[in-house]
């Protein structure tokens, strides 16, 4: 008779226990990241220069360049020459 | 987990455990049980803990924490608070610390609303407006207008507001239904809805405040100036209607209507800030990493864990997006070593695939194309995983669209890698995928790159 009682006891204090706990994860919101923590875009990858900008930006720059150091070299040739009439 | 400053110069009475619980039935309370709610305003103690200031004396109110899984937002709260403590208005109670919760001055007692002549009202109203439209500006909205939130105390023969900010959320709705003789009515009304814009919900609300306190009858309303019968009828326009059926946008035009109704001269009133959209806020990303890093440790060394799911994910989930947050500035600034280093402690906390993205654009500007090849591979593979984190309830659709956004850059990342290769048809088809999803200016100049290879590698 006491063995029965002492199951009968077992098994409601199990019940009891699997039932707060059950109850407890149900109010137990689902973990989710922050949805609206996006101050700064994510990173993205560079388009290759060599394909996107390349063929149009490096010819011009490279008779960008040109161009200047021949006016460079105009210039100072100029000075050297007006220097030597000056002399 | 810390919830209120445990030590140092507040002493603090009370268990945040009682508070979180009082705020947590709040929501049923008004939401779904508010046929039993009795009429007359309530003590709302339950709703903070109190302390007093070792330092200054006095009393405080404390705005514990919740729960460790509420810790984002916990943070977004404080957040708010920080604001509140800068602005430093004479119309709020003054935030004397901030983190872990937040302590206030003992505000005034919450009183029911005095009946008042319409410039007293209006004056009230427009001190209210003023913090909202500076708060506005500052990215704080959603406010709470309620006699527990916005008090009024007496000061050399005039009232003043006292605005408890932060408040708590559906502490209004309760007052509005003690307050109210029809409860049916008054849970329904459309500026309770949850989906209102913040900027919206605050000028309703404001509207109402103003009514809250005015006494006068419809004959005196007749009897007054054109141009403050104008601000009255706009005014009630914007409680029976909404702001938009009163035609006003911001806190400022709102002050306007205020200032005719206080009679006071327009020039005497400093200009307030126009906010129309609500700028977002956010929390200090290296704050946020000191102290969630400081509650992993904590939870290690006490192996505090719930009985059904571990509360860690609650912190680890927030603690690996302030990560990537700040990797993304690091990647902004040209910092790529330091960037590397935040996503991949991210990524330890939490395998989410958008981490993985960023990972293999990270390794390719180093130049260390073999991992950012499996990065962007694990990326994919992880996307197609089951996620077990869900979207919280009504925002599947906003859920969906971030998805795509940043599928959009995995295909991307992928196809770019694969240009470098030379692969060009697995180029093409990522880019073309990427442009599908979410087409930006970085995938078109990439598809334009991808048919340049096209042509030079193509004979004739």
């Amino acid at each position: 008779m006491k063995r029965r009682g002492l199951g009968w006891s077992a098994l409601v204090l199990f019940t009891w226990f699997s039932w707060v706990d059950a109850a407890r994860a149900d109010i137990l919101p689902e973990p989710s990241r922050p949805k609206d923590w996006d101050e700064h875009p994510a990173p993205t990858p560079d388009v290759p220069l060599e394909d996107a900008l390349a063929r149009r930006l490096l010819p011009l720059l490279a008779i960008g360049m040109a161009g200047g150091s021949a006016l460079v070299a105009l210039k100072r040739a100029r000075i050297h020459v007006s220097a030597r009439r000056g002399s | 987990m810390r919830r209120f400053p445990e030590e140092g110069r507040f002493d603090v009475r009370g268990n945040p455990d009682d508070v979180a619980s009082a705020r947590h039935v709040l929501w049923k309370y008004t939401r779904l049980w508010y046929r039993n709610i009795e009429p007359g305003l309530s003590k709302k103690r339950a709703y903070w803990l109190l302390g007093s200031d070792r330092q200054a004396g006095g009393q405080v109110y404390i705005h514990p924490r919740g729960e460790a899984y509420a810790w984002a937002e916990d943070l977004a709260i404080e957040a708010v608070a920080r604001r509140v403590q800068a602005l430093a208005s004479p119309y709020t109670v003054p935030v004397l610390q901030v983190g872990p919760g937040i302590v206030f001055a003992a505000p005034p007692p919450a009183c029911p609303r005095p009946s008042l002549p319409i410039e007293a009202a209006a004056a009230c109203a427009l001190q209210a407006c003023d913090v909202v439209a500076r708060l506005h500006e500052q990215g704080c909205g959603r406010l709470g207008f309620g006699p527990s939130h916005l008090r009024l105390v007496e000061q050399s023969g005039d009232l003043q507001v006292r605005w408890l900010v932060p408040g708590v959320a559906d502490l209004d709705l309760l007052e509005a239904l003690e307050t109210t003789d029809d409860c049916e009515a008054e849970a329904m009304h459309p500026r309770w809805g949850l989906n209102v814009d913040p900027i919206q919900h605050d000028l309703w609300q404001l509207a109402f405040f103003f009514f809250s306190l005015l006494a006068m009858d419809t004959r005196a309303q007749a009897a007054l100036e054109p141009d403050r019968r104008e601000a009255l009828r706009t005014l009630t326009q914007i409680r029976d209607g909404g702001p938009e059926a009163g035609g006003i946008q911001d806190a400022a035009a709102m002050a306007g209507l205020f200032t005719v109704l206080a009679r006071l001269p327009r020039a005497g009133v400093e200009p307030l800030p126009v906010v129309r959209v609500l700028p977002r806020l956010y929390p200090d990303w290296d704050e946020v990493i000191v102290e969630g890093e400081a509650m992993l440790e904590e939870a290690r060394l006490q192996r505090e864990r719930d009985s059904h799911r571990d509360w860690v994910v609650y912190v680890k989930l927030p603690l690996a997006a302030a990560y990537h947050q700040r990797a993304s500035r690091a990647w902004a600034r040209g910092d790529v070593g330091a960037a590397l280093g935040d996503v991949d402690r991210a990524l330890a906390l939490d395998d989410h695939a958008p981490y993985h993205t960023t990972r293999a654009v990270l390794l390719d500007m180093l130049d260390r194309r073999t991992e950012a090849r499996a990065a962007i591979a694990t990326a994919f593979k992880v996307d197609a995983r089951q996620e077990n984190t869900q979207p919280p309830w009504g925002e599947q659709d906003t859920d969906n669209n971030a998805k795509n956004v940043e599928r959009a850059r995995a295909h991307l990342t992928r196809g770019i890698l694969a240009l470098r290769e030379r692969s060009l048809d697995a180029a093409e088809e990522d880019l073309r995928r990427a442009e599908e999803l979410d087409p930006t200016p970085a995938s078109a100049r990439a598809r334009a790159a991808v048919r340049r290879a096209r042509e030079r590698t193509q004979p004739g």
